[in-house]
């Protein structure tokens, strides 16, 4: 058997004993015996046996040298997070027998109809199996759904803890009751827990409660209340920015509308919806349809937009056949040809690389130390720290400005655009950075989401080599008809800003400082050109070939 | 007196124009009889004296090359920066 069936089988163990130790809980707080006392404790030892031994397990296979899927690792992160929260509903269900000693007369809590809290906790407990098993994040979401039945039990009985309190009842028995009634209302909170990880193993992506009442939320608004089980999830975009996306499918009778569901910071999502309603009327149908908009009153709000089916470019980069990947890098430069074409507006502007760069210095250096590493020097040969040079490129470039401006989509990298299914048409999405500036900020941001790719094959490397090249020759035609004799300079600006941001969100050491370095080197060309026109300015554009 | 430090490291990325510059800083440093290498104002002064064992190595590995030279030499007592002090000269005690 291989450790991950192992693993399997503990983990089965784990819920069906955990049950086990519910159901005794229940079973002693209706009669209680010393003989169901002791079932109960040995029951917590072997609990917590197992609890290790799947802990030992999991990471165990995450440290495995051959590495495994995605998937398989959020698989195991899961797990191990629904056993520590088994295990503490075990505890929990130790410390009820434990109240009742406080009782004076322990059939006083037969009243008080712990028999459905116990009910809830069962039920949602009788779930994880299958849901982690099969990946179902409806039944995920019944799991989670019993830490909100849980919730409303406990007020009840908390409020005729307070009445019968207020009318002179025996204050050591309530308080006992409220005790075991907390308990069972704490089982609810790891049963949520529970159910979010077993969605982050479906989804990919952590994602709370809330999002998903937000999600119904809307849906109802359109006039359909569905109920939970109808939405579906079906895959995650995960993206870097805050922001968490969903993908739902509604399932009606006449046809399936497949819907985005995102929630997140209400002023980033509000630049959204407006910057893609501004993009609609440039080019109809290049971004997604907004479905429903809704401000949550706590600074956070809700979209539910079209659900664009096709691929990412992302995914064309990698996988796509030659000719298919020609045809959607084809339509990705007509689509930007003619945006830039039709929402240019004459007079200088500047995008700012070099403050958006200063802007994430110390982000980057909080994540490598490493980079940061001061003035050197080897005989006369000043070798500047990276804040010095900055410095000094930011001098030579003084009045560098784009002779127009465009609108941008603000974040072009390869997961902002879908390749439709059809193959006639791109999309753009998640716009909220959208704005009217210098279209290189466009142009940079999306060759280094190529350069960036953790691509080192070297076959497929040439794709991503060739893609990159392919789009700066487009990209320098444009400049050169329009005039833009500047551009190079500014390009290579905004490749070093881009490569430099990206060392954030890159974990491979050698791949980051391999940005790094790349970004210092292009910095230190714009430097050394300082006093010349920059007009004269070629970007090195082989620091674009890894 | 500048303080010192027994450790220089630095990497970056060149072409083969802007190479020239680093090899020409060691050339110089060679010729002057003294390398200095900095970080943050603490120095590192290598003197060659006597004999400078020297390794040059270059080796293909698919497109990957690798170009490395080595100088290793034994200086009698840490250098300092000072230039002007007296020259000790001492006998040799065998080993």
């Amino acid at each position: 058997m291989s450790t991950l069936d192992e693993l399997r089988e503990n983990f089965r163990f784990m819920v069906s004993a955990v049950v086990s130790q519910v159901e005794q809980t229940l079973k002693f707080l209706q009669a209680p015996s010393h003989r169901g006392m002791d079932k109960i404790t040995s029951g917590d030892d072997y609990i917590d046996t197992l609890k290790s031994l799947i802990e030992e397990k999991t990471f165990q296979l995450l440290m495995t040298p051959q590495g495994m899927s995605k998937q398989q690792a959020a698989l195991l992160r899961s797990m191990n997070t629904i056993t520590s929260n088994l295990e503490r509903m075990a505890d929990f269900a130790v410390n009820i027998p434990r109240q009742m000693n406080h009782l004076s007369e322990p059939s006083f809590v037969t009243s008080f109809g712990f028999e459905k809290l116990f009910k809830e906790v069962l039920s949602g407990l009788s779930h994880i199996v299958r849901a982690v098993e099969r990946r179902d994040a409806g039944l995920a979401f019944r799991i989670c759904q019993c830490e909100f039945n849980l919730d409303s039990l406990h007020q009840e009985c908390f409020a005729t803890v307070l009445k019968d309190l207020r009318a002179g009842g025996e204050p050591g028995d309530l308080v006992t009751v409220l005790f075991i009634s907390n308990y069972l209302e704490r089982m609810g909170d790891s049963l949520l827990n529970i159910g979010e990880a077993i969605l982050f193993s479906v989804v990919g992506e952590k994602m709370k409660i809330h999002q998903y009442r937000a999600l119904t939320d809307g849906l109802g608004s359109q006039g359909e209340k569905p109920p939970i089980s109808q939405v579906e999830f079906e895959s995650i975009w995960g993206t870097r920015s805050g922001c968490r996306i969903g993908v739902t499918r509604k399932q009606s009778e006449d046809a399936a509308r497949p819907v985005l569901f995102k929630h997140g910071n209400l002023a980033k999502l509000t630049s959204e919806k407006e910057n893609t309603e501004l993009w609609d009327q440039i080019i109809p149908g290049l971004p997604p349809k907004i479905w429903e908009f809704q401000p949550d009153g706590e600074g956070n709000g809700s979209v539910l937009m079209e659900y664009l089916t096709g691929c990412t470019l992302q995914d064309m980069v990698l996988n796509a056949q030659e000719e298919e990947l020609g045809n959607a890098l084809f339509l990705l430069e007509e689509t930007l040809g003619q945006a830039w074409t039709v929402t240019r507006r004459e007079g200088e502007i500047t995008a700012d690389f070099l403050g958006q760069l200063k802007r994430r210095q110390e982000a980057v250096f909080r994540m490598h130390p490493e980079f940061d590493t001061g003035q050197l020097g080897i005989g006369d040969l000043p070798l500047h720290s990276f804040g010095s040079l900055l410095g000094m490129v930011e001098k030579a470039t003084e009045g560098l400005r784009a002779p127009f401006s465009v609108l941008i989509h603000g974040d072009l990298n390869l997961n902002n655009i879908i390749y439709s299914g059809d193959g006639e048409r791109i999309h753009f999405i998640d716009l909220h950075r959208s704005k009217y500036t210098d279209y290189v900020q466009d142009i940079s941001v999306f060759v280094v989401s190529n350069f960036r790719l953790p691509v080192f094959q070297r076959e497929l490397r040439s794709r991503v080599d060739a893609s990159i090249e392919a789009f700066l020759r487009f990209a320098g035609k444009f400049a050169r008809v329009t005039g833009d004799d500047t551009f190079e300079a500014r390009l290579t600006m905004g490749l070093a800003r881009s490569l430099f941001s990206s060392t954030r969100f890159e974990m491979n050491r050698r791949f980051s400082r391999e940005m790094f370095l790349r970004s210092v080197y292009l910095l230190e060309k714009l430097k050394d050109h300082q006093g010349r026109p920059w007009s004269e300015f070629r970007c090195p554009v082989k620091a674009l070939v890894y | 007196m500048t303080e010192q430090m027994g450790r220089f490291k630095h990497q970056s990325m060149q072409d083969s124009q802007s190479i020239v510059r680093y090899l020409t800083a060691l050339k110089d440093g060679f010729e002057n009889g003294a390398l200095v290498f900095s970080t943050n104002g603490k120095r590192l002064v290598l003197k060659p004296q006597g004999l400078v064992n020297l390794e040059v190595e270059a080796k293909r590995k698919g497109e990957g090359i690798k170009l490395s030279l080595k100088f290793r030499w034994t200086e009698e007592e840490p250098a300092t920066e000072e230039g002007g002090q007296p020259l000790l000269i001492e006998t040799y005690k065998s080993k």
